[in-house]
């Protein structure tokens, strides 16, 4: 009697002992399948940035520190010299200073106003700054590959209606 | 080959992963020709043009290379310089330059005032019309979520109006 007992026990414990093991078998291919999407994702984690914020802050300090000094410069130029009366200037350049800052201010840089004229050269060279900043980095490709990261960057993903139409 | 890339990041959706395809794309985009300064020289020159200091345009843009040139220079290697670290070397934001146009209206919440704030100046600084900008800001993003790193300064049309009641 005490035999059969035991025997039953025994079978219990084996039963219980193959449970567990196939949950073991389950959690071992989980585990495999999880490392191997973690490993194919690894690709696309993103590092650590390699320039901190402070130092880009310091970039555009360092920028704005030489938009100054050219400023400065051009002053010593225009400031020193005695206006030229008459001077021609073709309408292309004109509507494009005015295209740069408006009616109110080109009014102002006509008349000599010194902080006009100094703004008028910062902003100009700010400008300059922002076009060359804006864009992927010349070539035909440069301004759509721009706009799809744009789009990326805002929405996510890419707009089907921003598709090119076949 | 823009098609191509189209589909290929069409199903990414995290920063992280727009940040790398942003960095490979413009690593591997090579600028079509370095900027060499004359467009701004002529720029720069029209505006002196305005100003009656000079009667023909090549002797101004001379004058700007002359008065100018090396700092123009300088600028265009810091601004190639600051493009190839915002757009390669920064992978958890975007970060742009922040200008802003002629026009705008002043707002002290993203930008400076050149000759003061509401508390240091008579008449306030708000609703003020931007006449241009003098120094660059920074614009740090994440997704739609925008943060001014640096504030650009700007000085107001008022300003270029009095400019004798100003320090």
């Amino acid at each position: 009697m005490k035999l059969l007992t035991k025997l039953n026990e025994l079978r219990t414990a084996f039963a219980h002992a193959q449970t567990l093991s196939a949950r073991l078998s389950e959690r071992d291919k989980l585990l495999s399948e999880r490392t191997t999407e973690l490993s194919a994702a690894q690709a696309f984690l993103t590092r650590v940035d390699a320039v901190s914020e402070a130092e880009v802050v310091g970039m555009v300090e360092n920028l704005n520190t030489l938009i100054s000094s050219a400023s400065g410069a051009l002053s010593v130029t225009w400031d020193q010299r005695e206006p030229v009366p008459g001077t021609p200037v073709d309408e292309g350049g004109l509507k494009r200073i005015r295209d740069y800052f408006g009616d109110s201010m080109f009014g102002e840089v006509a008349a000599r106003n010194p902080v006009a004229v100094t703004l008028a050269v910062e902003t100009c060279l700010v400008q300059f700054v922002e076009k060359l900043t804006s864009g992927w980095g010349g070539g035909a490709a440069a301004g759509v590959l721009g706009e799809i990261y744009r789009m990326i960057s805002t929405n996510g993903k890419v707009d089907a209606c921003a598709r090119p139409q076949s | 080959m823009c098609s191509a890339a189209k589909l290929t990041i069409a199903s990414i959706e995290s920063q992280a992963v727009a940040s790398r395809w942003r960095t490979l794309t413009k690593r591997y985009t090579p600028r079509q020709e370095p900027p060499q300064g004359e467009e701004i020289i002529g720029t720069l020159a029209l505006i002196l043009m305005i100003t009656r200091t000079f009667s023909d345009l090549s002797e101004a843009m001379e004058s700007v290379g002359i008065g100018a040139g090396t700092e123009i220079k300088a600028i265009i290697e810091a601004t190639l310089r600051f493009d190839d670290v915002i757009k390669t070397k920064i992978a958890s934001s975007d970060m742009s330059v922040y200008v802003v146009p002629p026009g705008a209206t002043f707002t002290g919440e993203t930008m400076v005032d050149e000759f003061g704030t509401d508390e240091t100046r008579e008449g306030g600084g708000e609703r003020g019309i931007v006449a241009g900008t003098m120094e660059i800001g920074l614009v740090q993003r994440v997704g739609n979520v925008e943060k001014v790193l640096r504030k650009p300064k700007v000085i107001l049309e008022r300003d270029l109006l009095e400019p004798e009641g100003k320090e």
